[in-house]
């Protein structure tokens, strides 16, 4: 059953990925970052860090909009991964830590793709924040994991 | 509940991403695509039509644009910027700053990088894109300013502009004449200002474009 999990969370994460490149999805114009609440979620369910791995690369693999892989596809793989590291720091209460893992993990993948974007759009940036903050929230819930 | 997540994406993916699948489907339920490329195709020969009738050297214009058919792959998956990536790249003579259209005559974006099979466009909707246009039969100037939606700044205040008006672009770097939006919205009533701004309303969702076209024979002067 866990090893049907798994695939199904791989699955789960290229689909996700997809809809996300394709940017089918937008509200008042901004595009929420469905990927990284998924990826945030599945962090409190994977086993081992090999797990969440194939997870990212999934999701790195589904991002891909241009050949080769572009930097900003990249530095979201590196800030997915580096958040497995930063989770044994966080509280034991998973609905607080996704929520502080997602509102960290936004900032920083703009931070590292286009800092200035965050200044300039502060309104856009917030907008989408906002929305990774809820999807978690929301993705957490219907995972069953306890949020 | 995975499988369940996992069955409704791979539905609301294959409607609109596999062109055989989806197209099954709108001739039995979804019209909605449909109506979205007539109404775009209704815009293009509207946009053409008001170049014949409104703008200089109309003659020329007329049938003088080469096109190259290229499918969108994907979009740019963030916020900072509005990207899409097309199937046509130096082996197809694609060059960088080649002018996108969404149909002809309607001005998409601009090439910015290009591969061997594939080149990424930047589009009117983002906020790194700032193009010079003129607005309506007054030939009005303003600056188109990239965005969801496009804004038009510095419109004079007396100018005369109003909802409705066309915004074409008037740039070295595009085709003269090409259509942009329409104005559907006047801001900047205060006294103290000099100059107007404008949203621009596009009659396409450029979510669902599957399709664009390259102006093959356009050079632009310089890159954005």
């Amino acid at each position: 059953m866990k090893k049907i999990n798994f695939f199904a969370d791989i699955i789960l994460v290229f689909l996700f990925g997809l809809f996300q490149s394709l940017s089918l999805i937008a509200f008042y114009g901004v595009k929420p970052n469905f990927l990284l609440s998924l990826l945030v979620v599945l962090l409190f369910s994977v086993k081992n860090f090999w797990q969440y791995l194939i997870l990212v690369l999934t999701a790195m693999l589904s991002l891909g909009y241009s050949v080769p892989v572009a930097k900003e596809i990249i530095v979201f793989g590196a800030i997915m991964l580096s958040a497995f590291y930063f989770k044994k720091y966080l509280t034991e209460h998973v609905f607080l830590s996704s929520f502080f893992l997602t509102a960290i993990l936004t900032t920083a993948l703009y931070a590292f793709i286009d800092y200035r974007f965050i200044f300039n759009n502060l309104n856009v940036f917030l907008l989408e924040m906002a929305y990774n903050l809820l999807i978690s929230a929301i993705l957490g819930f219907l995972l069953a994991i306890h949020i | 509940m995975r499988f369940a997540i996992i069955l409704l994406l791979t539905m609301a993916l294959f409607s609109v991403n596999i062109a055989s699948v989806k197209n099954y489907f709108l001739s039995f339920v979804n019209k909605e695509d449909l109506i979205s490329k007539l109404e775009l195709e209704n815009d293009s020969l509207r946009a053409e039509l008001y170049i014949a009738e409104n703008l200089e050297n109309k003659q020329s214009q007329n049938g003088k644009w080469e096109y190259s058919h290229a499918k969108v792959f994907s979009s740019y998956p963030f916020n900072n910027q509005n990207l899409i990536s097309i199937n046509l790249g130096l082996s197809d003579n694609v060059e960088n700053h080649s002018v996108v259209v969404a149909v002809p005559g309607i001005l998409l974006g601009q090439v910015t990088q290009v591969q061997e099979n594939a080149s990424l466009v930047r589009t009117i909707f983002d906020k790194n894109f700032t193009v010079a246009v003129k607005i309506g039969e007054n030939k009005i100037n303003a600056l188109l300013k990239g965005g969801v939606p496009p804004i038009l700044e510095m419109i004079d205040k007396n100018s005369g502009v109003k909802s409705g008006d066309f915004a074409y672009s008037a740039d070295q770097n595009f085709p003269y004449g090409f259509k942009i939006g329409e104005i559907q919205l006047m801001e900047g009533d205060d006294a103290a200002e000099p100059f107007k701004k404008a949203v621009l309303k596009i009659n396409y969702n450029p979510a669902l474009l599957e399709e664009v076209l390259i102006v093959n024979n356009f050079k632009p002067f310089k890159k954005l």
